[in-house]
């Protein structure tokens, strides 16, 4: 078996592992952004003196949010097996990490996205007012807009987390190259197989980051 | 107004535009794009949205700058975005809340010549909200005086101007007809002279007139002049002149009675 450095690596079972992981953060990404989004602004939108403002339904949002950020993520996947599988049907496979990983980034990503609106200058949203803008116009033509540029550097720092947590969803069957640094590397002492693993992680956050901050740059006309 | 709601609140809030000290311009939103948010809150079609527009970059002198972000302007180029973005939907008042307190004296002379030249060309009503009595001065025809959220004394500029009735008015009024500096001047004179000092205000045409060389023929009297001030306004001139007056009492006395 030893015939040379990285001789050791099955380099089919790594591309699997690498799609699935891939697989895992871009989906959980996509839905963590529009869910993270969505409480956000809830979050920003029931505060005190914004346009909705109501205390009971914040103090929900926010207990909420403030939950399922504290459960550490590996008893997260635990808890909400039960959850998965009543909705997937099955607990195995890329899929089945899903709910959990968005549960989980979610919450983080819509403290962000609060953050990202309170930057928002009032004086914009007076004037948008004052054009007869509603709601919805307010909501989708000034709040996101003038935040995308946060909201995108938010998202990127969540997206770099759910790579991390992608490596943990391993444990319950999900694959992707965590689990294979795990069985693999470290259960069959095949260190090859976790250097190259690790490598590539690294290599996949890069490109996130790297796409986030174009993103970011690009927005940001301020 | 203070009873619609909803729907009709909105529609009202049309008809009034809004132009702001820091001038509120979305900075994601290029300059077309800003002005053409009030459009798409009405509910205008892209076509007619950009013929609007086109015409209000126009109207506000931004030729060539529509694709320019707020950040790339200046301070006196975002506040004509604002009044582009204002008139949008032809509004009957424009409101201007403090609308050049953030920009410096020259940029403030140009986006008032611009707001004179709306109103005459356009005809709506423009309302100022200003400290500045300069700005009264340059452009308004009539004014309102506010303290403690109550208009106190309202009139034509130059009647409040010239008789001022309240105290807070009159404070205001003193901006700019005679600063602090230039009553101290006048103070540490009247030590020195050994006249009569006076105070004299003029108030529309006799502005114009040679007042105290005719006096010095009239009466044969040495004029001394100390300090001299004439603020013009947009329906007329008057200013204020302090002299000292030299000479034998009945002179002096035959010069004030003239």
């Amino acid at each position: 078996m030893d015939e040379g450095f990285l001789s050791n690596v099955n380099w089919d079972n790594m591309l699997e592992a690498t799609w699935e992981t891939v697989y895992m953060s871009s989906i959980a990404i996509v839905f963590t952004f529009i869910l993270g989004i969505a409480l956000g602004l809830l979050l920003f939108l029931t505060s005190r003196n914004q346009l909705w403002s109501n205390p009971v339904i914040n103090w929900f949002t926010a207990a909420f949010v403030n939950i399922f950020r504290s459960i550490p993520f590996i008893i997260l996947i635990i808890l909400l097996i039960p959850f998965t599988v009543a909705i997937l049907n099955t607990m195995l496979g890329p899929q089945a990490a899903l709910p959990a990983l968005i549960i989980g980034a979610a919450p983080f990503y819509a403290r962000l996205v609060e953050i990202g609106l309170r930057e928002v200058d009032k004086g914009v949203i007076e004037a948008a007012r004052s054009m007869g803008s509603n709601q919805f116009q307010i909501i989708f033509k000034v709040l996101l807009p003038e935040s995308m540029p946060a909201l995108i550097s938010g998202i990127t720092v969540t997206s770099i987390a759910l790579v991390g947590y992608t490596a943990m969803a391993g444990v319950i069957g999900a694959g992707g190259l965590g689990d294979l640094a795990y069985r693999d590397g470290f259960q069959r002492n095949n260190a090859e197989v976790t250097l190259v693993a690790t490598v590539i992680t690294l290599v996949i956050v890069f490109i996130f980051q790297g796409i986030g901050d174009v993103l970011t740059r690009k927005l940001d006309k301020r | 107004m203070m009873t619609l709601r909803g729907k009709e609140l909105r529609k009202a809030r049309q008809e009034i535009s809004m132009i702001f000290q820091h001038f509120n311009l979305l900075w994601s939103r290029t300059v077309r794009q800003n002005i053409a948010y009030p459009l798409e809150i009405a509910g205008v079609s892209s076509a007619k949205r950009k013929e609007r527009v086109d015409e209000l970059i126009k109207l506000v002198g931004l030729e060539g700058r529509g694709d320019a972000y707020p950040s790339q302007l200046s301070g006196g180029q975002k506040q004509r975005v604002g009044i582009a973005r204002a008139l949008a939907n032809n509004p009957k008042v424009l409101l201007c809340d403090e609308a050049t307190s953030a920009l410096d004296p020259k940029t403030t002379s140009q986006i008032l010549d611009l707001l004179y030249d709306i109103n005459q060309k356009l005809g709506l009503t423009i309302v100022l909200i200003t400290h500045e009595m300069h700005v009264i001065h340059k452009i308004c025809g009539r004014v309102a005086v506010m303290e403690d959220g109550k208009v106190v004394e309202q009139g034509a500029v130059l009647d409040v101007f010239r008789n001022p009735s309240e105290e807070i008015t009159r404070a205001f009024v003193k901006q700019i007809t005679e600063n602090d500096e230039s009553l101290e001047v006048i103070e540490d004179q009247l030590d020195d002279a050994n006249g009569t000092v006076v105070k004299l205000t003029f108030v529309g045409e006799r502005t114009e007139k040679p007042f105290v060389s005719e006096l010095i023929r009239n009466v044969d009297i040495d004029v001394n002049i100390l300090q001299g001030n004439i603020a013009r306004t947009k329906d007329g001139s008057y200013g204020t002149l302090f002299i000292s007056l030299e000479g034998s009492e009945e002179k002096v006395k035959a010069a004030l009675a003239s």
